[in-house]
């Protein structure tokens, strides 16, 4: 089992403290939602596991080791982060393509993916021709390449379509119950309480919370209404709520 | 992954968009252009060895395309953001880097060769004209490797200042400003040393360096040198920073 380790993780830019002191467990073999509002310091922390960013302090472990020291690193995690990265001028398939050979696969893998991605009658066109939501599937054809155990994804749901995000949500639960790890970043909260069985909360760069939904919600809440009552004040000075063990529970 | 691989692939995302064909295209009319002004203006006769010189130095003219190129291959990939799948894929950036740069060479090499081509194929063209046949002597050979070098040696210069500014519109206007005004400056600080800046040693490998200024395979040897500070100060400051 694959899991991701945020130990400690600390990153500062300038006097901006943008992740402070982060350390969550994410498991395999479940949906991880990684919420928080705007300026949260959600992607910048999916960033700084990815090894984009380098940390003022902490790491984070990907089965058990950085990112960049993975030997096929994106046949372990496939992470879509901000859903562009892409030429406009690129085909959709030629994307693929060079996606293929930096991740380390046989071109007929791109087929695969297009075909996941419901993008195949698409993937002749330029890219820049492309809707918000066709790219979000390309970006996500991209990050499935490799077959990852690892599937780290910022605002995935961005642009799709009602149809795009049941397909999305469902994509995400099936990888969950292969084993896979999958760690989601969304502000779509009813979208993240039909497909997420873990939550991790950050405020101001600060965990709120980490544990199973159920947890969270089991006094009568519903995942916004606890979202927003962990988020609605500042964290209080010094409180660090990290998770008790690492199957599930934690404070709420 | 290995660096036939990494290579591969840095061309194939050359070959998947166009701009790279399109600044060839560019290129061949730029070069044929610059011949016909040779002949248009009509101050040197057909076949001198002086009119030759004029018209086949236009391959040098290139190297600012050569910039442009290098640029695009590194810089480009910060504007469109593929930088990060790159180096997810390859987090040794050092080693993206090296590749990026290393395959404009070649690229240089390709850019400088059909415009050199070209030059040829116009000057022929041009003498053919007027009867006269085109000399294919040692200067000529000389003028023409040397556009070549000045080509290859900028693209890389190109790429290297693309990774290091990451703005492609920043890393092209500053490349050609430094060529069309502050090499200039500089040059008037340094005295005899300005003949050993990059610009002036482009110049210098075609023959158009001013009289008792370094020889051809002198400004080739300081200018790779240049391609290789900047290679170094490329990766050195790509390294150490975050990926936005």
């Amino acid at each position: 089992m694959t899991t991701l380790e945020f130990q400690g993780l600390t990153k500062r830019f300038g006097e901006v403290l943008a992740v402070d002191d982060l350390t969550v467990h994410v498991p395999a073999g479940q949906v991880t939602g990684f919420l928080g509002p705007n300026g949260a310091g959600k992607s910048t922390a999916l960033r700084l596991a990815l090894g984009l960013l380098r940390p003022t302090a902490g790491r984070v472990l990907v089965a058990g080791a950085p990112y960049a020291r993975l030997p096929r690193p994106r046949q372990v995690v496939g992470a879509v982060l901000d859903g562009e990265g892409f030429h406009p001028g690129r085909s959709g398939h030629d994307h693929l393509r060079i996606q293929a050979r930096l991740v380390g696969v046989p071109r007929s893998r791109t087929e695969e993916v297009l075909e996941e991605v419901e993008l195949t009658a698409h993937a002749a066109r330029r890219v820049g021709g492309y809707s918000l939501g066709m790219r979000r599937r390309l970006g996500l054809a991209a990050a499935l390449l490799g077959d990852p155990q690892v599937l780290v994804l910022d605002e995935p749901a961005n642009g799709l379509d009602p149809s795009g995000v049941a397909w999305l949500r469902g994509l995400l639960k099936a990888r969950a119950a292969r084993g896979r790890t999958v760690l989601v970043s969304s502000h779509q909260l009813s979208e993240m309480a039909r497909t997420v069985d873990r939550v991790v909360i950050l405020q101001e760069g600060r965990l709120r919370w980490a544990g199973a939904v159920e947890r969270l919600t089991e006094q009568g809440e519903d995942l916004e209404d606890a979202f927003l009552r962990l988020t609605s004040d500042p964290p209080p000075e010094g409180e660090r709520v990290g998770e008790k063990n690492r199957t599930g529970g934690n404070r709420g | 992954m290995t660096w036939s691989n990494l290579m591969s692939v840095e061309f194939l995302k050359l070959r998947t968009v166009r701009s790279p064909l399109a600044l060839l295209l560019g290129a061949q009319l730029i070069v044929a252009a610059g011949v016909a002004g040779v002949a248009l203006a009509d101050e040197y006769p057909a076949g001198s060895s002086r009119a030759t010189e004029l018209a086949l130095q236009h391959v040098g003219l290139l190297s600012l395309l050569g910039l442009v190129l290098g640029a695009v291959t590194t810089a480009g990939e910060y504007r469109h953001r593929t930088i990060c799948d790159t180096y997810l894929a390859v987090p040794s950036r050092a080693r993206v880097i090296a590749a990026k740069t290393l395959l404009m060479v070649p690229g240089g090499v390709v850019l400088g060769t059909l415009g050199a081509l070209t030059a040829l194929a116009s000057t022929a063209l041009w003498y053919a004209a007027q009867d006269v046949a085109l000399p294919l002597d040692s200067a000529t050979a000389r003028t023409l490797a040397g556009g070549i070098l000045w080509c290859a040696c900028f693209t890389v210069i190109g790429a290297a200042v693309g990774a290091i500014v990451r703005n492609l519109a920043v890393a092209v206007a500053g490349a050609l400003t430094w060529i069309a005004l502050v090499e200039g400056i500089v040059a008037g600080l340094l005295g005899d040393g300005a003949d050993w800046l990059p610009f002036a040693c482009g110049q210098a490998l075609v023959g158009l360096g001013p009289d008792g200024g370094p020889s051809p395979g002198a400004a080739g040897t300081v200018l790779a040198g240049w391609a290789l500070l900047l290679c170094a100060l490329a990766v050195s400051s790509t390294v150490g920073r975050d990926v936005p």
